[in-house]
């Protein structure tokens, strides 16, 4: 039986096995058959820090992370506003391709002895006296096994009840629709405009392709014709994002859920939740990579000490995520609220601060 | 356990807990890194815990 089951094989958790199974903690990583499709996704600079920390940022493959030295935004007036890596003490940002990124930090993690078991899904999670039992769903095999503790790196996936009794809240159902395109000229810099059903991100995958992102509420997605349809409309309103294009690539699109929900507990008598499920942060915050890799830094440390005996390690871990989940909520209210261009259009009505004595609007 | 030796324990612990998570507390940067709070709270607590430690010790002379 293994000390610690980490539920997800993405970067949260194979971050958190790599760090438990180097201290010499008997772990097992449960990793579905996919846990990412292709995409491309922003690395805050600070994030090569807590890579270094970590002692894997000098054993990178290449091809990776790419830098994004630029980025460039058209956001509370159509005016582009441009920003350099060279201000910033943490140097530049990371273009970061996360199905590879995910699958490098796995093989970190089996390095050091975490036993990955690829494939399945954890179908039930049962706490029966001092252990759980984790029942596991493969395509065509069915398995059980049993732990002290559970990291849970389900990712933004997980529904709204969780296995271990916390509740999920939903701040929006934002969505995000990718595309791949042929650029104009150089779009290796992030782009991010404003429009009116929502905002676009751009920036290039690798030499050929560039990819562009339209996050929209899922509700909204329903009437812009969904898909590459929606895309090209979110396009029609959005010149600085336009003229990177040369033409959008036949290649389908794909939808992903965006929202951004937390946890009303992160860690619990036996238990630990990282990453996305902790905090879903909406891609505008550029955060989610960066605080799945110190959550699962944190997280690994107070299981090291939970396992030593310790009797705050697991509830200061909570504390300090549910601080870090009040922040940015605040931070991303504060955002959104600087884009005022289109205050009759539902995606910016619904993100606007409520003005005092006017009925409040919950999304289900 | 007596209170004396919880008291000591817990403070023990949050010492520990600051001492690992001073790691990602940047002073320098106060925009570093999602989690540049945590050192904070887990101080406040240490603390919070150091006075009810000294208040255990007393009781117990």
């Amino acid at each position: 039986m293994p000390d610690v089951v980490v539920l997800g094989g993405g970067p949260a958790g194979a971050i958190t096995a790599l760090i438990l199974a180097r201290a010499g903690i008997e772990v097992a990583v449960v990793v579905g058959r996919s846990e990412s499709p292709e995409r491309c996704e922003i690395l805050a600079a600070e994030g090569r820090r807590s890579l270094a920390r970590l002692g894997v940022w000098d054993r990178r493959p290449a091809g990776i992370f790419r830098r994004c030295e630029t980025a460039a935004s058209a956001w509370a007036s159509s005016t582009l506003q441009q920003s350099t890596s060279i201000t910033n003490p943490f140097g530049c940002a990371w273009r970061v391709c996360r199905p590879a990124f995910e699958q490098w930090l796995l093989a970190e993690a089996a390095s050091y002895g975490a036993r990955l078991v690829i494939g399945s899904r954890a179908h039930s999670v049962v706490r029966e006296q001092s252990a759980w039992r984790i029942d596991l769903r493969g395509d065509d095999t069915v398995a059980r096994i049993r732990a002290g503790l559970v990291v849970d790196a389900s990712g933004r996936s997980h529904g709204r009840r969780h296995w271990f009794g916390a509740q999920r809240s939903r701040a929006d159902s934002l969505c995000v629709v990718l595309a791949w395109f042929r650029p104009r000229g150089d779009s290796s810099g992030l782009l991010v405009e404003a429009c009116p059903d929502g905002w676009l991100y751009s920036v290039e995958l690798d030499e050929d392709r560039s990819l562009v992102g339209f996050a929209t509420d899922a509700d909204l997605l329903a009437g812009l014709g969904r898909g590459r349809e929606a895309v090209q409309h979110a396009l029609n309103h959005a010149a600085h994002t336009s003229e990177r294009l040369l033409s959008l690539m036949p290649r389908p699109t794909t939808t992903w859920s965006a929202c951004t929900s937390t946890l009303d507990s992160c860690a619990g008598e036996g238990w630990v939740a990282v990453g996305d499920v902790a905090i879903a942060h909406d891609p505008l915050a550029g955060q989610g990579l960066l605080f799945a890799i110190e959550s699962a830094s944190i997280g690994a440390q107070a299981i090291q000490r939970h396992l030593l005996g310790s009797v705050t390690a697991l509830p200061l871990y909570d504390e300090a995520v549910r601080a870090r989940a009040e922040a940015y909520l605040t931070d991303r209210g504060r955002v959104y609220a600087r884009q005022s261009r289109w205050p009759d259009r539902p995606f910016w009505q619904r993100r606007q601060p409520p003005v005092r004595g006017a009925p409040i609007h919950v999304q289900s | 356990m007596s209170n004396l030796e919880d008291a000591r324990k817990t403070l023990r612990d949050f010492l520990d807990d600051m001492s690992a998570l001073k790691q990602f507390a940047d002073p320098g940067n106060p925009e570093a890194g999602p989690f540049v709070n945590a050192f904070a709270i887990a101080r406040q607590h240490a603390l919070a815990a150091a006075a009810v430690y000294a208040a255990a010790a007393t009781e117990s002379d």
